[in-house]
Order: C-alpha cells, then sequence, then structure tokens
C-alpha cells in the first residue's frame, strides 16, 4: 500500500532527466550442465538505463541476450550468476534480498511478455487476477475497492464493457484482449517502470497497433518508463525515444532513434535495418549473411566480426567498447575510427 | 516454357471457384458451424505469385489446405491444369501432388525429428516413384538448389537453425519438381535477418524453376518482396485483390487500407507523420459473421446497406480491371476522400 503511490510528472523532455532505472555493467552467466563447465554467457556487461516518461526499445535477434537482461532487472533468473549492478530509484536491486524485490515487482518495476495466455491463469476469472495483483502490494484494500478498481483499470486500457468481462476467463477472450488485460494487471499497482518484453508478437498487426497505441498513452499520461523489448524495428520507430542494439550479449550501438533510423552506425545495426522487408521502400533487403555466433564460442575480440562486411585483423583482437558516433554511441573500431579520422581531415 | 503454356491455352494453372469451408464443431453441447471460408475464388497462372494476406482467422490457410485438398473443402471447385481436384480419387489426387506441394510455417513441427536430412528429402523421392538408384544425385541437387552444404546431409532438425530447417522445408516440396508450391507463412517464425535470405531463395528459385506460388502472409511488408497479385482476406472472404503493386499503392477496401496503415515502417519521422486508422473492436466470431458485409462490425464508413447486402468482389474502376473489390462504398466520395478519418479511429494524428 505505501510503495508507490505517487508517479513523477511526466517530463517534458527525457534529457537531463534523472534515471527512474539504472543497469550498470549486467552480467548474466546461465550455469553450465556440469563440473567444469564454465557455464553460457548469454549478457556480458550491459549498461542501460531509462526515465520517467521516456521509452526506451532493446533490439536484437533471438539470443541476443536482451529478455536475460531485463529478467536480470527483476532478479527472476534461476539458474544463472547475475552480476553488476541495477538501481532503481537509487536503491540496489543487484543481491537484494527476495522480501525486497517482492515489494519492487509489480509495485515499481511491472514486466509483460510476449504471450498473454500463458501469462494468465485460465481458471481464475480476470477480475480476480487483477484484484490478486493489487492485494500483492495493498493487503488492506477491501474487496469492493479491488473489485471497483478492476473495473477502472479495464477501462483504462480500453476494454468495452468492462465490469461484464471482469467475469470472463482469458480464453473467453481474443489474444489483442488478453494482451489488454495483462497491461491492466501490470499499471494495477501504479509501477514507474514497465517493461514489455515483445509485447506486440505474438499480436497481428492491426492490433498491435492497438497496444502499441495504449503503451504510449500510458506513458504520456501517466509519467511511465517504458522499456520496449522488441526484433521489430518497424515498431521501435514509431514508439520509442530512443534504441539499444543488442548482439551476442552486448550492447552495440545505443542512441535517439532518429540518429540511429537516419544512419545506424554500428554494421549489426546497418545490416539489421537492411534486411527489412519495408512498404514504403523498394530497396530489397540485403540478409546479413552468416550465423550469430554461439555463446559458448565467442571469438577474442568484436563478436560481430565473423559476420562483419568491415571487419579487418585487428577486429579480432580485443572486444571493442562504446564510443561516440555521431548522436549515438557504437561499439566498433572501425566505424568510429574512420569517423574520427574524417573529422581531422575536416 | 512457361510461354508454352501460356500458348497453348488461356487457362490459369490454377483456379478456384466459389472456394467454401464450413467446420462442424460443437459448443457448449450444441452444434455450430465456423464459416471458415466463403466463396473465394482466384486464379493462379504458371511461374506467378498470388499472396493471400490477412490476420489471424481470415481463413487464408484454411483456403491454402483446401487447394491442396489436405481438407475437403465444403463446396466450389479447385481446377488445376483444367482438372477438377474434387473429382479426383485418393491415389490420383495423390500422385497429382507430385505438382502441388507446401511449406510450412514450423519446420521443426513439420520435420519428423528422428529423420536425417538426407531422409527428409529423400522421402518425397520415394514416394513419388524416382529411380532408387538416382536419389542420392538428386537429394544432392536439391540441398545445393536450396544452398545447404553437403555437411548438413546427415544433420537432424534439431542440429540446424531456424533458416536451415526452412530450406530442408522447401527442398522437400521441390523433390519432385512441382509446378505450384503453398507457402504457409514460411518465414513467420524466423529472425529478420533469415527472413530476407528465405525470401530472397524463394525469388530465386521461382526464377530458375518456374514455380507459382500461393503464398499465404500476414506480414504485408515481406508480401510486397514477392507478389504478383495479392488477395486480401477478412473474416473468410476476400475483400479486395488485384496486382500488388496497384493494391500496395492504391488500396480501396476499408480493411486493406486500415491494415497497411498498420503496418509499421522503419523511420521514426515517417511514423510521426502518419495517420494510423486503428480498427475498433474486435474480429466477430466465424461462427456468427455479419450479414452483409462482413467488415462492416467495424468499417467507419457502414451504412444500412452493408448490413442487408452482400458485396461482390468486382472491379469499380473500368480502367484497371483486374484490381477488384468487395465493398458498395467504393467509389462514393466518402471513400474517396483521403480526409481525416473520424474519431475514434484516427489515432496518431499529429497535428
Amino acid at each position: 500500500m505505501t510503495t508507490v503511490t505517487t508517479t513523477a510528472p511526466a517530463p517534458g523532455s527525457s534529457a537531463g532527466e534523472q534515471p527512474v532505472l539504472t543497469i550498470d555493467d549486467v552480467h548474466v552467466t546461465f550455469r553450465g550442465e556440469h563440473h567444469g563447465d564454465p557455464g553460457i554467457p548469454a549478457v556480458r556487461g550491459v549498461s542501460l538505463q531509462v526515465a520517467a516518461g521516456e521509452a526506451l526499445a532493446v533490439v536484437g535477434e533471438s539470443g541476443s541476450g536482451k529478455s536475460a537482461t531485463m529478467l536480470a532487472v527483476l532478479g527472476l533468473h534461476g539458474h544463472a550468476t547475475v552480476r553488476g549492478s541495477v538501481r532503481f530509484d537509487g536503491r540496489e536491486l543487484l543481491g537484494s534480498p527476495e522480501s525486497v524485490l517482492r515489494t519492487v515487482r509489480g509495485a515499481g518495476i511491472a514486466m509483460i511478455f510476449q504471450d498473454p495466455m500463458t501469462s494468465l491463469n485460465p481458471v481464475l476469472t480476470v477480475g480476480r487476477q487483477l484484484a490478486m495483483a493489487m492485494h500483492a502490494h495493498q493487503p488492506g484494500l477491501s474487496r469492493q475497492a479491488a473489485q471497483q478498481r478492476a473495473v477502472e483499470l479495464l477501462e483504462r486500457v480500453a476494454i468495452p464493457q468492462a465490469r461484464r468481462r471482469c467475469e470472463a476467463y482469458p480464453h473467453e477472450l481474443s489474444g489483442g484482449m488478453r494482451q489488454r488485460v495483462i497491461i491492466a494487471m501490470a499499471i494495477a499497482n501504479r509501477p514507474r517502470v514497465l517493461i514489455a518484453d515483445e509485447p506486440t508478437t505474438a499480436l497481428d498487426v492491426t492490433v498491435q497497433a492497438q497496444i502499441v497505441e495504449l503503451l504510449g498513452e500510458l506513458r504520456r499520461d501517466e509519467g511511465l518508463a517504458l522499456i520496449l523489448v522488441t526484433h521489430d524495428l518497424g515498431v521501435v520507430a514509431g514508439a520509442a525515444d530512443r534504441v539499444a542494439v543488442m548482439y551476442a550479449g552486448t550492447v552495440v550501438e545505443h542512441g535517439p532513434v532518429d540518429a540511429f533510423f537516419a544512419a545506424p552506425g554500428h554494421p549489426y545495426g546497418r545490416g539489421l535495418l537492411g534486411c527489412l522487408a519495408r512498404l514504403d521502400r523498394d530497396a530489397e533487403p540485403v540478409p546479413i549473411g552468416g550465423h550469430p555466433v554461439s555463446p559458448r564460442q565467442l571469438p577474442p575480440g568484436c563478436s560481430f566480426a565473423p559476420r562483419c562486411p568491415l571487419a579487418e585483423p585487428s577486429c579480432d583482437d580485443h572486444p571493442p567498447s562504446l564510443r561516440p558516433w555521431g548522436a549515438t554511441v557504437v561499439a566498433c573500431d572501425v566505424v568510429t575510427r574512420a569517423a574520427g579520422s574524417s573529422m581531422v581531415a575536416s | 516454357m512457361t510461354e508454352a503454356l501460356h500458348l497453348m491455352s488461356r487457362e490459369p494453372l490454377l483456379e478456384v471457384r466459389g472456394l467454401t469451408k464450413h467446420f462442424r464443431i460443437r459448443q457448449g453441447g450444441r452444434p455450430a458451424t465456423v464459416h471458415a471460408v466463403e466463396d473465394v475464388s482466384f486464379a493462379v497462372d504458371a511461374g506467378q505469385t498470388l499472396a493471400l494476406v490477412g490476420e489471424s482467422g481470415c481463413g487464408k490457410s484454411t483456403t491454402g489446405r483446401c487447394v491442396l485438398r489436405l481438407i475437403e473443402p465444403t463446396a466450389g471447385t479447385v481446377r488445376f491444369r483444367g482438372t477438377d481436384l474434387g473429382t479426383l480419387g485418393a491415389a490420383a489426387m495423390r500422385s497429382r501432388r507430385r505438382e502441388l506441394q507446401i511449406v510450412f510455417q514450423d519446420p521443426l513441427a513439420s520435420l519428423h525429428p528422428r529423420m536425417r536430412v538426407v531422409d527428409l528429402i529423400s522421402e518425397p523421392l520415394q514416394i513419388h516413384g524416382w529411380p532408387a538408384n538416382e536419389i542420392p544425385d538428386r537429394v544432392d541437387e536439391l540441398l545445393a538448389l536450396v544452398q545447404l552444404g553437403a555437411e548438413h546431409r546427415s544433420r537432424y532438425p534439431h542440429q540446424c537453425s531456424g533458416g536451415q530447417r526452412q530450406r530442408v522445408g522447401i527442398a522437400r516440396a521441390l523433390a519432385a519438381s512441382p509446378a505450384l508450391v503453398v507457402l504457409d507463412e514460411p518465414v513467420s517464425a524466423l529472425d529478420v535477418s533469415t527472413q530476407a535470405e528465405i525470401v530472397k531463395l524463394l525469388v530465386e528459385l521461382r526464377q530458375r524453376l518456374g514455380l507459382a506460388y500461393v503464398f499465404i502472409a500476414h506480414d504485408l511488408a515481406v508480401v510486397r518482396q514477392l507478389a504478383d497479385r495479392v488477395a486480401v482476406m477478412y473474416l473468410g472472404t476476400i475483400v479486395e485483390s488485384g496486382p500488388a503493386a496497384q493494391v500496395y499503392a492504391d488500396p480501396q477496401h476499408p480493411y486493406t487500407r486500415a491494415l497497411l496503415s498498420a503496418v509499421p515502417i522503419p523511420d521514426p519521422s515517417v511514423e510521426r507523420r502518419r495517420r494510423r486508422i486503428v480498427l475498433a473492436g474486435e474480429l466477430p466470431s466465424p461462427i456468427d459473421p455479419p450479414s452483409g458485409c462482413r467488415f462492416r462490425t467495424r468499417c467507419w464508413m457502414a451504412e444500412p446497406r452493408c448490413a442487408s447486402e452482400t458485396p461482390a468482389l468486382l472491379p469499380r474502376d473500368p480502367g484497371i480491371p483486374d484490381h477488384a473489390v468487395a465493398c458498395h462504398l467504393v467509389g462514393t466520395t466518402a471513400n474517396r476522400s483521403p480526409g481525416p478519418v473520424p474519431a475514434p479511429h484516427d489515432a496518431g494524428a499529429t497535428e
């Protein structure tokens, strides 16, 4: 009842705004299956932050470590070693006891997943599940008040006939409607950060448009900080302020959406945009070529080098770090060096 | 070869007329009928690609399966090279399938997990009576065709990546040299980079082998890469069909317009300026579809007439006879005007 009842006013601009969530040099290693197995380094030093009212998109292909990073934020990894720092509202979450994490999950930071059907309990009505979410953080809430609030929440996420829908079971709802219910549950305790992991991937495109619209509204109206994990760059362009591109467990490019989409810096970022089929251009999509590296056999240098059209022998020496490149930061020595020398030349 | 066929007859390779599929189910103990596909007609010429596009539950996959008689249509005819497939017995149909193949969305579900790649690709050759001593060479040829290295021969599906598995699925479909392949969401389960690879492969194969495709997909941006013609489906019916370039550039049916406007464009400046038509409401149940026009319950222009008369799929502009639309209101001022879409459907307007 006491955790988070007020939300910071929505900022006009995210520049200079104090981040509400700071992920700092987070590593996630899935434990090995037998003695002597070093395990799988799924996330290798990811740093991100998000401010109130801001939307950060984290993009990458399957296995890039985007979801593993987000699960680490909420301490949801069962069989992994997590290192680094995650600060929410100034408090360190990594290493915090379960009792503390439980007060943060849902009430401070809420998370929604790709498949709404597996996130909902099939044998409980929607209203009951919403009430349970509220009671987890507001044990003193009366049954009647919870019911009333459940109706309000369903109305907030634009579910028609909200009062009647409270009595519905998940299977009676369409996919888009279920994802709305999940979003209603996620905002039930007025969290300040919403992590949406592929929230529209399982949905049809017209329904996707509705859900993206809703997430944008919540961000604007309630000052929610949104982290949108997705593989769909089209959704990113319409829904995010900043984008972080992940590859093989690291952030390889990070910056404002306009700068990224106008001219991605990292060869992988360029590849991701170049391989998209799009409605607005006739250019034929160009596959990136090669395959993502196995996290068990990472090259000593840049992990994208084996697939990279710009790779040089020196790329195999050491992993590149993020360096400024225009308005973004890029982890590619070849690109940032070229930019540096052209600046000197001009 | 395509040319020769055309000279011999003007008959399309595949012609579907009035295809209807109803599923009988029990709902709460009472019998009910799912109207999955209702009176669908289209034709595909040799070497041509027709895309059936639409969202979940629009009947596109059911249509694809009815074409191959993997499920039996309730009504309507499917003619392939002039033969009504519905008249063929089981054995005759099976041998006809040498020319009519299908690739499924999820290769992990459609490939036998305990068969190696070489056996998976040999199987259709054996079924269609390929001489046993020629099969190994043909398998190598097919692997090369789908650009899989010889090292994949002895792998199991779980040892291949998603893209490699889909290549195996395509090799199986191509094994017996079909003339037409139904592609049922062949790239939907793949990462974007792999999608681009598979689409590129499908384009190359079409050119090399003169294949006709029925490409079933929900992703309009992917469809644009591949389709000569597009048929847009909604709740079991085709609402618009025409040359792909024409439909994309000048969509006529309100549903097509909404669908195209919902496709995200990876450019923030375009996205900010875009007027998106966000459809209100939910897809009605195919058990009890709306009377008249099936889209009318979500259409912002619907008139009383739309509830009483089912619109026919007809060319609306005599200048473009092969662009057909099933809407009473196309051509009227309400639809023609590009002006603002009335609230609450109007969203994303920035001004």
